[in-house]
Order: C-alpha cells, then structure tokens, then sequence
C-alpha cells in the first residue's frame, strides 16, 4: 500500500528525513514513536504531499507522489489525515465539515452525501451533535469530528499525528476508542503517538525514529519489552 | 483673446512645481505643529475618567471624523471673515488641517495612553507623584514610542489632505498641476509630476511607519 | 460677527434637491465598495502569489495610491481621459478614481483577512482534495470575510466623506449641489454647516445599519 524510498527531506539546511525507507501493507497498523524533532510528523506529511521530498520516492497505493502527471488531488483524496490541531472548518457545522469534500471534490449529490456523513458521525459517538459548531464541541468531540470527515472521502490510507497531544488527558480515551474501532475494521493506518497503551493494544508493529531515521520496528511486544537499540532502550526508558 | 497653449512644460514650469511644493510643505507644517497642541489637550481630555471631559472631546473627534475634510475646509474658509478675521487663504488651510488632522491624532495619543499599563499608574502614585510627574515621566514617555508609527501614518494622510486646500486657490503642488494642466493640456505628464512629488515625500515614511512598528513589536 | 444675520430659511427650501445630491453620494459610494472589492480580492491573491511577475505590481500599485493623494488620483483620471480623447461622463470618471483609490486600501483589508486565517486550514483543506478554487470558496473567503467587514464597514464611510471630492470634476453629488446653493444664494456659512451635518447624519445612519447587518451575519458564536 506505502512504499517509501530511500527518501530526504531538508528544511532549509536543516536535514530532517535521512535516507528513510519503509513499506506497509494494506490492513496494517503502524505505529511511530520517537522523540520531538526525530521528523515522525514530518513524515507523515510527507505521505500525502503536504510537504515534498527532496530525493527519494514514495508510492501510495501503485501511485508515485511526486511524478509530473501525477493529480495529486486525486491521491489527497484517497489518504484521510487527522492532525493534532484538529483544524475543523470553523464557520461550519459538524456535518456540512464532513459533507464539504464529498460534495465539493467528488461532486456527489448532498442528500446521499448527508445520509453517509450522519452515519459517519454515529460511527464517532456523535450523532447529537451533528449541528453543532465546532465552538460549541469539545477539544475529543472536535477531533473525533475531524476523523469522521477524513473518512467521509473514504480513504485508503489514515494518517493520525499525534491527534491527542492537544486534548485534556479526560478526553483522549474518546478519540482513542474511535481509532481502535477503525483498526479492527482493516482500515491502513499510521499513527504517530505518545500512547503506547493504544500502540500496544491495535498495532501491528511500532517504529521507533530518531534523527530522521528508523532505529528500530518490530511488534509493539518486541519493541517496548526487548529493545535492542541503545537509543531506543533510552527513549523508552524516559516515557515508559 | 488669443488662447496661448503651451505645448511642452519648460523651466518655468519647474520653477511653479518647486514653489507648489514648497507651500504644500508649509501647510503641512503648520496643520501638524498647531495640531499637534490641540491632539495633546484633546487627547488626554479624552483619556480622562471625568465625563465633563471626555465627553465634548469625543463629541469633536466624532464630529471631524464623520464630515468630509472638503466641507471643514469650507466651514473655516466662510468662517473667518465672519468672525472678522480677513486673514490670507494660507491661514484658512492651515487651520482647516489643523483642526481635522487634530482629531485623528488626539485618538493616537488616547490610545497611546490607555496603552501604557495600569501597573505603571499604582507604581508612581505608590511613589507619592502627582498627576502632571506621572505623566511626564512615566506615561508619555511610554506612549510615545506607541504612537510614532500611527503617528507616522498620520503625517502620510496630512501631506495627501493638504492637496484638497487647492480648491480655496491655495497655490500649493496640486493647485500648480490644475494651473499647468488648463495651460498645457498635458494632464497625464504634469499630474504624473505632481503625483510622482507627492509620492517621494510620503513613500519613505510609510516605509518608516513600518520600520517602526517592527521595532516596537520587537522591543514589547 | 456684528450684523451677520443667520438665514437657514432659504436652505430648508432647497432641501430636497440637496438631499438628491446626497442620493448621488450614497450611489456612488456603494458602487465604489463593491467594485473596490472585487478589485482588493484580485490585489490580494496578487499580492500573495508566488510569481513575481504578478506581486510586483501589485505591491507596486498600492505602494503608488496610498502614498498619492485621491484629489491628484482623480484628476489624472479625468483630465488624462480627456487628454488621450476617452469620452466618459465626470460620474464614471469619479467612480474610475475612487475604484482605482479604494482598490488599494481594500487589497491590503482582503491581504490581512486572509492571512489571519490559521495555516491548518488550507492544510485541512488540501489534504480532503480541494483545489485552489475551492478552498478559497468554501473554506477561506468565508472566514475572512468576517475578519474584514469590521475594516470594510470603516472603508465605506472613508470612501462617502472622501467622494465629496468628485465635486471638484463636476459629479453632481451632495458637495456639488452644496456649492451650487451657497452661490446662489450667498449664504455660503449656512450652507456648509447644513451640508456637513447632512454628511454626518448619513454617516451615522450608515455605520449603524452596518453594524445591525453584522450582528445579523456573523449569528454563529465565534
């Protein structure tokens, strides 16, 4: 489903992605950990052209990202993203949010656009709160609202960055219960986290990155209980 | 008679734009020195906690704010021969600009005040100052530095509403281009002139207005 | 003022043809903000492209109108139209220059509206697969055009105080039939006091209605 290769990312002469490669599988759930400025977000970006890579190659689905011909809009809309500052359109309600890109972008009818997005919204746990503005919702109900409308395009990749950061610690296990559900649905996911109790509970295998780099995979068993990496025993040693 | 039309602008031309501006200069000058007098009193009257005060200060800034400079220009120009004053039409402008640019800059200097920190007030009463020390040497100080890029923008808009004192025949460099127009017939060239005077005296403060307001955001 | 005696009779009778002038203003001055609009909007996406070849002159015509004065602006337009032998009448002329004036000022109103709109919106945007155009619609403009109708509202006053200045090419607006009154009458002072306040008072109307249309609009909590 992701094959990325041997890419490099700079800002500026800042070297944030070095020679990273990686590849995942459709159904599979991955999990990055690592700490600030290791570019796990960066990364993520990366995978749907938010930011583009300076050498190397990525493949999303048979696709390559940054080929000339490539309608990068019509790969956008087949990876949903969620993000840690939720960015839910503020002058619009919980279910024209989800129902925008449907209509807009696939140019579907509203009506049968409005039937998926009140489903889409009672698979979050927020079917009474479909006209509520995102003001009116909590920071968990506004990002759960935020999954719901990256789902509406119906993706085939879920990229998730660090979607709980910015959430009160009461209001984590709301958004992490969505996220748990859609792992046990099969949905391709990566998700750059802290929780490691989540990475532990639905991934298919954690990566540890640090310095732009890959350090260390495995299962989330292998990983947290028997690191072999000196800097990932570190890293782990400071959080766990 | 015989209409002479100049066809092209000569050295004498020259002479009128230089004489144009230089009065332009002067109105400026002196709408911004006796303004500035008026800004001060009207300002801190309006920064006051007295109503008795505020209130008429509001009232004028309100009322110079919500009428065309054009008509107090007017007002004043028809004004001061019935108050007896049969002063030159340089006098009328000045004043017109004077009390319009007055208004707009007693609310830099309202502002500039309420932007100077409550604390600053308890700390210097705390100290046993007055009214008149603290202001002097701990409030304006401050609120200077927050009204120079305001103010700066200010003298931008003054040197543009100068060029409305040609309609009372003031020869200053607007007056000059309507004058060499109706000679010449070469309008886009001699306004071009006058736009291209205008334009060197106020492009370098708006680039000061900006120099200035990055220093202050800096400073905090 | 000894022997000044104040006359305002002679004004009242005249009322309604002032206030048609003042109906001029009005027109004009509204004419000139939705025009003016427009042409920010343009500015604005000017102004914050990439290509150089497209913001520089753009930077260039604000950085040119906010530092001319609007009188001279008028005036190049008009008597220019003339010189180059374009037949227009002096409203078009006056409307051309307060468009062209205010177009300035409202590109960088647009510019700052759009801007204050977080960076996680155009990246939402992006990543459902919007385009250019679309999220400029759907998702941009919307918000910023609550961030500039507090500015919009004060431009529109500026520009009905400001459009007295058409006067002087002859547009038969509120301060051209003013004129007109005081020399026929020779009651310039009286005329002027009358004439300012019916400026004010439209003003006053003006920003009140605006701000009872804002409070309608902008319903949502924020």
């Amino acid at each position: 489903m992701v094959k990325v290769k041997n890419i490099h990312k700079y800002f500026g002469h800042l070297h944030v992605l070095k020679d990273l490669s990686l590849d995942i599988a459709k159904g599979e759930v991955v999990v990055v950990i690592g700490p600030s400025g290791s570019g796990k977000s960066t990364l993520l970006r990366c995978l749907n052209y938010l930011e583009p890579v300076q050498s190397g190659e990525i493949w999303i689905d048979g696709i390559r990202l940054d080929h000339h011909r490539t309608n990068i809009r019509a790969v956008r809309a087949e990876v949903g993203i969620v993000f840690q500052s939720f960015n839910l359109f503020p002058h619009l309600t919980a279910i024209r949010n989800v129902m925008l890109a449907p209509v807009v972008v696939r140019r579907r009818p509203d009506a049968e656009v409005r039937k998926e997005a009140l489903a889409m919204l009672a698979k979050v746990g927020l079917q009474d709160k479909v006209d509520a503005y995102p003001s009116q919702l909590s920071g968990g109900q506004q990002q759960r609202v935020a999954i719901a409308r990256a789902l509406a395009m119906q993706p085939k990749l879920m990229l998730f960055d660090e979607v709980t950061s910015a959430l009160d610690p009461e209001l984590v296990r709301e958004v992490l219960d969505v996220m748990k559900q859609l792992a046990r649905d099969g949905m391709t996911m990566i998700v750059v986290t802290h929780e490691m109790g989540f990475a532990r509970e639905v991934a298919d295998r954690v990566i540890f990155m640090d310095e732009g780099r890959i350090v260390e995979e495995g299962t989330a068993e292998a990983l947290f209980e028997r690191p072999q990496n000196q800097r990932t025993k570190e890293f782990l040693g400071k959080i766990l | 008679m015989p209409q002479y039309v100049q066809d092209r602008l000569n050295i004498y031309d020259a002479v009128l734009f230089l004489q144009g501006l230089g009065n332009t200069i002067q109105l400026c000058l002196g709408g911004l020195g006796l303004g500035l007098v008026i800004a001060l009193l009207v300002g801190l009257a309006r920064a006051s906690r007295f109503r008795w005060l505020s209130w008429p200060a509001a009232t004028y800034i309100e009322i110079i704010r919500d009428s065309p400079l054009l008509m107090q220009l007017y007002l004043v120009f028809f004004a001061l021969p019935l108050l007896g004053l049969n002063v030159p039409i340089f006098v009328a402008g000045v004043a017109a600009l004077m009390l319009n640019s007055s208004a707009f800059m007693a609310e830099i200097v309202r502002a500039g005040i309420q932007a100077v920190a409550k604390d600053q007030w308890d700390a210097a009463r705390g100290l046993g100052m007055g009214y008149i020390q603290t202001m002097r040497h701990v409030v304006m100080p401050q609120a200077f530095r927050v009204m120079i890029p305001p103010g700066v923008g200010l003298l931008i808009g003054l040197i543009k509403d100068s060029s409305v004192v040609s309609v009372i025949s003031y020869l200053e460099l607007t007056r000059v281009g309507q004058i060499l127009t109706e000679k010449t017939f070469l309008s886009f060239q001699v306004f071009g002139i006058v736009a291209a005077l205008y334009f060197i005296m106020c492009y370098p403060l708006s680039r000061l207005a900006l120099y200035a307001e990055r220093r202050l955001k800096v400073g905090g | 003022m000894h022997g000044y005696v104040f006359q305002f009779g002679e004004i009242f009778r005249e009322l309604p043809m002032l206030l048609d002038g003042a109906l001029t203003t009005l027109h004009i001055s509204i004419l000139t903000l939705l025009i003016s609009l427009v042409v920010g909007t343009l500015g604005a996406l000017c102004r914050m492209s990439r290509q150089s070849w497209i913001r520089v002159p753009a930077t260039w015509y604000v950085e040119v109108i906010r530092n001319t004065p609007l009188l001279v602006q008028l005036f190049f337009i008009y008597f220019g139209l003339s010189q180059i032998d374009i037949d227009v009448s002096s409203y078009t002329a006056g409307l051309i220059g307060l468009t062209v004036n205010n177009g300035a000022y409202l590109t960088e109103i647009v510019r700052a509206g759009i801007q204050a709109i977080h960076r996680g919106q155009f990246e939402a945007g992006y990543s459902l697969g919007l385009s250019f155009p679309q999220l400029m619609r759907y998702v941009v403009f919307p918000q910023a055009f609550r961030v500039i109708y507090p500015p919009l509202c004060n431009q529109l006053i500026g520009i009905i105080l400001w459009s007295s200045l058409v006067s002087t090419i002859s547009v038969q607006d509120l301060a051209l039939r003013g004129k007109e009154l005081a020399s026929t009458t020779f009651r310039s002072f009286e005329v002027y006091i009358v004439l300012t306040l019916i400026y004010v008072v439209m003003t006053l109307i003006v920003s009140g209605l605006l701000k009872l249309i804002g409070r309608q609009l902008f319903q949502r909590p924020a």
